[in-house]
């Protein structure tokens, strides 16, 4: 059991956290703005093909994460467009790039490499920089949400759309560039993954993170502090159920499987009820409507 | 309602539809049916050098055989997998062997379907093809049992075979054996003749053939370690890369150095951790060598002779199904060592090493299949 209960496993859980906690600060970012980004996945997975291209061909990890960041800032101004200025279902939008972005990033990785071909391990980030990294951008966060004069329009925008159009902030031009701006830090998570504790690329390889990252936002009440420290949390516990499970304890594996979701899930309950949703989260905005 | 507002829906609904227009047809599985005459999968096939049965293959226009099976009268061979081909290992050598099979004239033509995913599209994809005549129809992985059942129940004459490892035969369902824990024994014994330190096992999940390939890899690093140990732990995913490197990296706090994976995200998981504590791991179905500076050994398998038991069942008119195995001493594997490592692994252990093979090989020697502890 000590090999549980070690800075090790603290360590491990910080590895599994980073991804997953910049793709819930801009999923947070999003939601907090009206705008329910389902498709987080697949912007992770976007931007971890796009990290571990780059990488590949400029041989700079650092490179590659700029990449990743990018492609996810891209593909959330498509996401953008298509929720904020064509109205279409967040829902149905969001999955469906998802589904989209599984197959896509596939295709163009099978085209990348031969059948036959092993692809190749690409340079990689030691985990200080990324934990600074996270970190910074936690904080850029918190500074925007809080402080600053675009961070309270944006947050009013995700409350009461009708005040900010009122006041003459433009709802619709701060939605479509807080989506750009949430996608860029989700693709920005897939990279970290690829270009920081694993050098290698695979189908699928965020392997549902987007999800849980979606999960966290709700999870954390919609703060991005809160946001982080459940990243960790359940980063943790991931690592101590692995862990465990090297133990001899009789205990099916299944339940330390289920370990950080059953943790997650008591935290949401005793959390929920102080946690308030974004007012307009999901809905579109008509201003001839409104 | 105002225009702008019926323009919005409008939209809405033409951007809704053509979504999930893009998504099904990006998501639908990619298919790839090649005649024998045709035959460019059979020239593609010796390019996978990865695969030494494929590598033999030879070309459909050198081959008589194949343009002989273009008669029509060989068997049409379908495989469906969950995943991409081009997967460097598990997929890579069924598309190896399929096509080998092609090239070699036992099949007069192949289909081969990737990201079909189990359940509905599975059971949709297998459906066509048994319309289309194809037989065997081969579920390359364990976790299409339920839909193979549910479809074979409905084509009473089409042989069906999935990847259960378990023996799950059953009127014209069939399963097909991976003894890959006589490898891992194989293995066991390089590793402990390379690295001090412990055993560590892990799986997507915790099915048997996993646990027998950990157990058999302990037994063959005790013939010359007796003292060392092994854990075994499922990830809870074929494909989590990151999960499977930490769970490998907290084995390794408690001392294991000698690692094996079963299935291909626990092993390169396991590989990048290895290579990161200075340990040793194992290439699974494929030779990962150039995955990683601690890749000491690896297994290739040559599903080519798997499916041509099927094909022969099919040939000889059978409706009913059977346990497919081709063991080690059949051909069924084969084991790669890394030329890195050759020179480092002690000549105790390279001694044992060949004496066990050649035991197993002439049928003298049985590695002990455990899947328990």
């Amino acid at each position: 059991m000590d090999a549980v209960l070690s800075i090790d496993t603290l360590a491990a859980g910080l590895r599994l956290a980073l991804p997953v906690a910049l793709a819930a600060l801009g999923a947070l970012l999003c939601e907090r703005s009206g705008v329910l980004n389902l498709g987080l996945e697949g912007l992770m997975l976007c931007g971890a093909l796009a990290g571990y291209l780059v990488t590949d061909s400029t041989g700079s990890p650092w490179v590659g994460l700029f990449a990743g960041l990018v492609i996810g800032g891209l593909c959330g101004a498509l996401l953008g467009g298509a929720v904020v200025y064509l109205a279409a279902n967040q829902v149905v939008a969001g999955l469906a790039f998802s589904l989209i972005a599984v197959s896509a990033t596939t295709y163009v990785y099978e085209g990348s490499y031969d059948i036959g071909q092993s692809p190749p391990r690409i340079e990689r980030i030691s985990m200080p920089p990324l934990v600074i990294l996270t970190l910074v951008v936690l904080g850029i966060v918190v500074v925007l949400l809080r402080s600053t004069l675009s961070g309270l329009v944006l947050t009013a925008t995700g409350e009461s759309p009708v005040a900010v159009d009122a006041l003459g902030y433009s709802v619709q031009r701060t939605r479509f560039f807080t989506t750009i701006g949430g996608s860029a830090l989700a693709g920005l998570g897939g990279a970290v993954l690829v270009c920081g504790p694993l050098g290698l690329f695979i189908q699928n390889v965020t392997a549902g993170r987007g999800w849980v990252a979606l999960a966290l936002v709700v999870f954390a009440g919609w703060k991005p502090v809160p946001c982080v420290v459940g990243a960790f949390l359940f980063g943790v516990c991931d690592a101590a159920q692995l862990r465990i499970q090297g133990t001899d304890t009789g205990v099916p594996y299944e339940v330390f499987l289920a370990l950080p979701y059953v943790v997650t899930l008591v935290a949401m309950v005793v959390r929920g009820r102080r946690s308030r949703t974004p007012a307009t989260l999901g809905v579109a905005f008509h201003r001839s409507t409104a | 309602m105002t225009m702008r507002s019926k323009n919005h829906r409008r939209w809405t609904s033409l951007l809704a539809a053509g979504a999930l227009t893009i998504s099904i047809a990006a998501c639908g599985s990619d298919d790839e049916t090649t005649d024998a005459t045709e035959a460019p999968a059979a020239t593609e096939a010796p390019a996978a050098t990865e695969a030494p049965a494929a590598t033999e293959a030879p070309a459909a226009t050198e081959a008589p055989a194949a343009t002989e099976a273009a008669s029509g009268d060989a068997p049409k061979l379908a495989v469906v997998y969950s995943a991409e081909w081009q997967d460097g290992s598990w997929g890579e050598f069924a598309y190896d062997g399929a096509n080998q099979l092609l090239a070699d004239g036992a099949v007069s033509a192949v289909e081969l379907q990737e990201n079909v995913q189990p359940g509905a599209d599975a059971q949709n994809a297998m459906r066509a093809l048994a319309e289309d005549g194809f037989s065997p129809i081969i579920a390359h992985s364990f976790n299409y049992g339920d839909d193979v059942k549910l479809v074979a129940s409905e084509f009473p004459e089409t042989i069906f075979v999935y990847a259960g490892g378990f023996g799950d035969v059953a009127a014209n369902v069939g399963d097909y054996s991976q003894p890959f824990f006589e490898a891992a024994y194989l293995e066991g014994i390089l590793a402990a003749g390379a690295v001090d330190g412990d055993v560590a096992g892990a799986g997507g999940f915790d099915i048997p053939v996993c646990r027998a390939m950990k157990n058999a890899f302990l037994a063959g690093a005790q013939e010359l370690d007796p003292d060392t140990t092994g854990t075994f732990v499922a990830v809870g995913d074929w494909y989590d890369v990151q999960l499977a490197k930490e769970a490998a990296l907290g084995q390794a706090d408690q001392g294991a150095t000698r690692f094996i994976g079963c299935g291909q995200g626990p092993t390169f998981g396991q590989i990048e951790a290895a290579n990161e504590i200075g340990g040793v791991s194992m290439g699974y179905v494929g030779d990962m060598s150039a995955l990683g500076e601690s890749v000491l050994a690896s297994f290739t398998w040559n599903l080519g002779a798997v499916f041509q038991l099927m094909v022969d069942d099919v040939v000889a008119g059978k409706t009913e199904a059977q346990y497919y195995e081709v063991l080690l001493k059949d051909g069924g594997m084969d084991i790669v060592i890394n030329p890195a490592w050759e020179s480092k692994i002690s000549p105790e252990a390279m001694t044992l090493f060949e004496e066990k093979l050649a035991a197993i090989q002439d049928g003298s020697f049985e590695v002990p299949f455990d899947a328990e502890s």
